[in-house]
């Protein structure tokens, strides 16, 4: 189930099937009334499972996209280990005065959204080639939120 | 199910994004190093413009006589090495990656037995005894 994040507090997971030079992280949406420092330990010492935004993406996705879902996680290794990567894979779409760094990484008719983080990335939203305006609206929404809570 | 880390390494998805980005990132790099245009790599590679597009996007998938016709054309050569799948996943695992250096090249090799024969002396006769099983047959 996807929380409405305006009711929500984040908290943040690694993707594992990611290992490079940078952490790659996603978003993790949980309810107001979950103790987010605690639950962000949790996490970190792999003591809970719960599904960040990529996660559900990921799930959702109808079989005809799990090829392109392999061929988009291969491009965030990428990312993550520094390596050459064409402006169509991955680009900055960050806007004139924003000061935290946005990205999308494209494959095929995937789309992953991320921020700039310490150390490394972090995926706020999975969308679709034919949904993109929506879903750019939909990721820097995700991202004021994220900022303005501190990540807790 | 989702996809693990492991999943993702025996994936065709996880090398065709490496080679087509590695090939990429060298003609990318050689054009930047000679000041090309993508006119002026077709034209010196005989391709199209369209051609070069294409693999500038990350996403040549030709012959393998035109992968090696870039490469040299870029002043690299298309070294191939082959790994064991189960092997490269578990080194994955303990974080290990692989890395191509040169190494230099063996010559005249002498092998030197750890476990000297005595010398035989000077005149002396030199029995073999052969063991077959045809003889015992």
């Amino acid at each position: 189930m996807q929380l409405n994040s305006f009711m929500s507090k984040f908290v943040t997971k690694t993707i594992e099937t990611v290992i490079g030079r940078q952490q790659f992280k996603q978003l993790v949406i949980v309810e107001d009334k979950v103790d987010a420092i605690r639950l962000q330990q949790q996490i970190d010492k792999n003591e809970v499972e719960i599904d960040g935004v990529l996660d559900v993406y990921e799930s959702n996705l109808e079989d005809k996209y799990k090829s392109s879902f392999r061929g988009m996680t291969a491009l965030m290794n990428r990312v993550a280990n520094l390596q050459s990567l064409p402006e169509e894979k991955f680009r900055d779409i960050t806007p004139d005065k924003e000061i935290v760094k946005e990205y999308e990484i494209k494959y095929q008719d995937l789309r992953v959204y991320l921020i700039k983080i310490a150390n490394g990335k972090l995926i706020l939203l999975g969308g679709f080639k034919n949904n993109q305006d929506s879903d750019l609206k939909k990721f820097r929404a995700l991202k004021r939120q994220f900022l303005e809570k501190g990540g807790y | 199910m989702k996809l693990t880390r492991e999943d993702l390494l025996k994936s065709n998805e996880y090398w065709k994004v490496q080679l087509q980005n590695d090939l990429y990132g060298i003609i990318e790099e050689h054009m930047k190093k000679n000041n090309l245009t993508r006119s002026n790599l077709a034209e010196n590679l005989n391709v199209t413009k369209g051609y070069v597009t294409q693999i500038l996007k990350g996403e040549f998938d030709h012959k393998i006589s035109k992968l090696i016709e870039l490469a040299l054309a870029c002043n690299k050569v298309p070294l191939t090495y082959y790994v064991d799948i189960d092997e490269f996943v578990k080194n994955d695992a303990l974080g290990k990656v692989y890395e191509v250096f040169p190494i230099t090249r063996m010559q005249h090799v002498t092998y030197e037995s750890k476990n000297p024969q005595p010398q035989a002396k000077p005149g002396a006769k030199i029995s073999f005894e052969f063991q077959s099983s045809l003889a015992t047959a």
